[in-house]
């Protein structure tokens, strides 16, 4: 998206385990970054005013609504993209929790949501209760399943990450 | 009938969706996935103004920006593009507004430029010099004489009209013991799929290929023909995964005419996706849908005639004008209603088209008549479950025309309310809310009965072919947009060929891959599509039986089959496994085996079916703010026979959320001087995780239907069901101090009846 004549800012951005440098306008969306530079389109653009979610990414170990930043913010961070989160293949117990537990529909929200729940879970550290999840998700739309499914996904993936007890319902 | 061995393995039970796992690793591919090489972007220039007059549009600064590379008005499109015309009494509906605009958000220009963000900033630089015209916002006034109009041709703004009746409602009304009335309303709606529409076209030698998000790929295509006059099989149109549709995206949009003929024009690939703001302006708005009745009965409580009318503000063209006719038509709801007379009134506003939303008409039919229902159990002091029990259409009765001629298949509706209301443990509830009302806490528990009309045709396809490697791969011209339906089409047709499902594999939305096509939409797809899938399965399995009868040298009358092999049925040991017939049909003929092995079906499903059941909502209304949350919802809904119900349950609890949202948060506001106020996800109230209920209880009871799989449509319940129940339950939470008329059911009035009940 670079045009001569335009000031463009270098950043150097790690994502996914991946170093990148890449030239870029100051006006750039991160998430237009990760999306149409990257090529990383798991992660979704649903409204562009925050409300929805669906471009949550991992940066510097918080969950962040990567259209409201822009690229050259994210310069010298760490993302996590729901590319990233799968290991030699294997799903992480979040997906396999929307897996199991049909947390997901059209499964445009759900790369969202699934690193928001990423964050959550790996900053609780243990079986949140439901109330938590709910809370957690609280900005994160989705429009098809209703949540009820996801938030069981989230417990389920809470059990598989911390065992059974914690902070029950 | 090899549809007998549907359920052996697979189907009825919760099997994991064959969808997930792309979608699950970010891998899924949505429209705005797909980049080509050299492509450009499209924004478009949108009307400011509700009603206003096109005096002059002029692109020459936004021409001169950096990157652009086109920029068209309606005077550039003049002659290229078929506009639409109308059988309602309507000016024809440009791609580009030509001398005048009716609704914000019309389209007016278009910018192309080399990137997305270039392309919003020309767009900027189109000057568009409007005459502002007074607009029509309210629908009732819009029919006034002397209201300005919206098209010139629709006298009093009146789009449609028809006089629905029955039996003999004059003497009814006349002779009636009890006569209730009322005037209700749902508000507008926007679809709000998480994904935005959106279009790619590419074209090159001759040929146009489109990349759409939408439910109906093959009427695009037919609709891309037509609007660009092209020769038959000159445009292709493939359906990317898409992110929630619910009715939004069936429609052929103008940016989804105007975005390939600027491929075509341009000879580059161009892409446009909106913005939120965007999308919520220019995509159909669902229900805006009114009635005034009266329902004639007598003192026990039995309905004798239904009289009155059903207005829908249709918005600035007649793209919805069926909404408020077929809620006219499911109006007598699950009632055995003999008399009624119904004017169906779609009306013009200066607002964005009105058309299909999940449910599309009979969430509005359904509500208004259990509102009435429940009115009338309130005037005659009688437990609306018995006004309802004494009404209800019995069993013997069916199948049951309603008396606008919808003709209900199968059910029995009274045990069904009878069962429902102790499975669904409803009078504890009620008792229990009436106990914390005496404490204090303003909580109460609704419930709504209802039947809706699912599965409609005129038809479905599918084109099932039996690999040489064992494997199954089936196109369906159905096009699912998340419910999971290719799930339950391999289990469908894992259980009949006796292949476990993993080697079944499932193909849609391509125009290329399958010819004919009808779509997602209507409850229809694994109870039409599903129709195709088995009759195609079917076909295949008996041209390989008379194959089967030559390789065991036995007569074909003598061959029987169960999963997987057909065998000699008086010597049921001589045996002759499908896998290895289909190899030795693939060997003996080569390329002509598809002649055997591969089969395609056109599924007429005939008559439509009726799902029906008994919703239940339990509330809290929050005595400060005035905001209503659902604590509890429970559900029984006889959708026929199951073929998996985690996508079951996945379509009722998903459809109760909107139901919801429809009842108590969403509405598409516009001010009176008809610009729209609710443009953001949070302006119009998606509900959020927050606003779920806590427990959901669904339960399922499987009367088959006349299809080979026995089943309902199940997509829509969610919708058509919550909103009564949930208007019973505020009105039960506040003790009689509102009654309810309209959805959504705002703060502020809840907050004035609880003041005035003071």
């Amino acid at each position: 998206m670079s045009q001569q004549g335009e000031q463009l800012v270098k950043i150097t951005v790690k994502v996914n385990g991946r170093t990148y440098t890449h030239e870029v306008p100051p006006r750039m969306l991160l998430v237009h970054y990760i999306r149409d530079v990257l090529g990383l389109t798991g992660t979704h653009v649903g409204c562009d005013t925050s409300n929805c979610g669906a471009c949550t990414v991992i940066m510097n170990g918080k969950a962040v609504k990567s259209c409201t930043l822009f690229a050259f913010m994210a310069d010298g961070a760490e993302i996590i993209t729901v590319e990233g989160l799968a290991s030699n293949g294997k799903l992480h117990p979040i997906q396999e929790g929307f897996r199991e537990n049909h947390g997901l529909q059209c499964g445009f929200c759900t790369p969202g949501m699934i690193m928001t729940l990423y964050d959550f879970l790996n900053r609780v550290k243990r079986k949140p209760s439901e109330a938590e999840v709910r809370r957690a998700i609280e900005g994160n739309l989705c429009r098809c399943t209703g949540y009820v499914n996801i938030v069981r996904s989230a417990l389920w993936a809470a059990e598989r990450m911390y065992g059974g007890g914690g902070g029950g319902r | 009938m090899y549809s007998r061995w549907i359920g052996w393995r697979y189907s009825g039970r919760g099997v994991a969706r064959l969808e997930d796992l792309r979608l699950l690793r970010g891998a899924g591919r949505y429209l705005d996935d797909i980049r080509l090489d050299g492509m450009l972007y499209a924004s478009f220039v949108r009307s400011e103004y509700p009603h206003a007059r096109i005096k002059r549009v002029d692109v020459s600064d936004a021409l001169k920006a950096s990157g652009v590379v086109a920029a068209l008005t309606y005077s550039d499109i003049e002659g290229r593009i078929k506009p639409w015309s109308f059988k309602s009494p309507s000016s024809p509906m440009y791609p580009l507004a030509g001398d005048r605009v009716r609704y914000v958000g019309e389209p007016v220009a278009v910018v192309v430029a080399e990137d997305p963000y270039k392309a919003e900033d020309a767009a900027e630089l189109v000057q568009v010099d409007y005459e502002p015209l007074e607009p029509v916002v309210d629908p009732i006034k819009a029919m006034e004489p002397g209201a300005p109009r919206v098209h010139e041709e629709a006298e009093r703004n009146i789009a449609f009209r028809k006089k629905l009746s029955c039996g003999d409602v004059a003497r009814e009304l006349a002779r009636a013991e009890v006569v209730v009335a009322d005037r209700l309303w749902i508000g507008r709606k926007y679809a709000a799929s998480l994904e935005p529409r959106g279009v790619v076209a590419s074209y090159s030698g001759g040929e146009l290929t489109v990349w759409v998000s939408t439910q109906t790929p093959h009427d695009h295509r037919d609709e891309l023909l037509e609007r660009l006059a092209k020769p038959p099989r000159s445009v292709r149109v493939i359906q990317p995964d898409v992110g929630g549709a619910f009715g939004a995206k069936i429609e052929v949009y103008p940016e989804e005419v105007v975005v390939p003929y600027l491929a075509m024009l341009l000879g580059r690939p161009v892409k446009w996706v909106p913005s939120r703001r965007e999308d919520a302006v220019s995509t159909t708005h669902g229900r805006d849908v009114g009635a005034e009745l009266e329902v004639a009965a007598t003192r026990g409580g039995e309905i004798r005639a239904v009289r009155g009318r059903i207005i829908a503000d249709v918005g600035a063209y007649p793209l919805g004008v069926w909404l408020p006719l077929t809620a006219a038509k499911i109006l007598p709801g699950a009632y055995k209603i003999s008399s009624a007379e119904v004017e169906v009134l779609a009306v013009y506003t200066n607002k964005t088209p009105l058309a299909a939303y999940r449910g599309a008409g009979r969430p509005e039919g359904i509500f208004f008549i259990e509102r009435m229902v429940d009115l009338l159990a309130d005037e005659l002091g009688l437990d609306p479950a018995e006004v309802r029990a004494r009404n209800l259409v019995t069993p013997e009765m069916m199948p049951y025309e309603n008396c606008f001629g919808w003709k209900y298949d199968s059910g029995d509706y009274v045990s069904t309310l009878r069962r429902g209301l102790s499975l669904l443990r409803v009078r504890e509830l009620e008792e229990w809310a009436s106990g914390e009302r005496a404490r204090g806490r303003l909580v109460g528990v609704g419930y709504a009965f209802y039947v809706e009309i699912t599965s409609g045709g005129p038809f479905e396809t599918a084109r099932v072919t039996l690999k040489e490697d064992g494997s199954v791969e089936i196109a369906v011209g159905s096009t699912p947009t998340g419910q999971g339906d290719a799930t339950g089409f391999a289990q469908l047709a894992a259980d009949m060929l006796g292949v476990p499902m993993e080697s079944v594999r499932v193909v849609w939305g391509d125009t290329s891959v399958i010819e004919e096509g009808v779509g997602t939409f209507g409850s229809r797809t694994l109870t039409v599509g599903g129709g195709a899938v088995i009759d195609a399965v079917s076909q295949v399995l008996e041209r390989l039986r008379s194959r089967a009868g030559e390789v065991l040298g036995i007569p074909e009358g003598r061959v029987a089959y169960r999963p997987g092999e057909f065998y000699d049925m008086l010597e049921p040991d001589r045996v002759i496994g499908l896998a290895d017939l289909v190899r030795r049909v693939y060997r003996e003929m080569g390329e002509s085996a598809l002649e055997v092995v591969s089969a395609y079906s056109k599924y007429d499903p005939k008559t439509p079916v009726y799902p029906y059941g008994l919703h239940v909502a339990v509330v809290e209304v929050d005595r400060g703010t005035g905001r209503v949350r659902v604590l509890e919802y429970r559900s029984l809904d006889d959708v026929g026979r199951v073929i998996n119900p985690v996508l079951v349950e996945g379509q009722i609890v998903g459809g109760v959320l909107q139901g919801i949202g429809d009842a108590l948060y969403e509405e598409m506001k516009y001010g009176g001087d008809g610009h729209p106020l609710t443009l953001s996800l949070s302006d119009y109230g998606v509900p959020t995780a927050m606003e779920a209920p806590e427990k959901v209880e669904i339960h399922i009871q499987e009367t088959p239907t006349h299809h080979p799989h026995g089943t309902r449509g199940v997509g829509e319940i969610g919708t058509i069901a919550a909103p009564p129940a949930i208007a019973r339950a505020v009105e039960n939470a506040l003790g009689g101090a509102l009654r309810v008329r309209r959805l959504p059911i705002s703060p502020e009035e809840i907050l004035r009846a609880l003041e005035s009940a003071r």
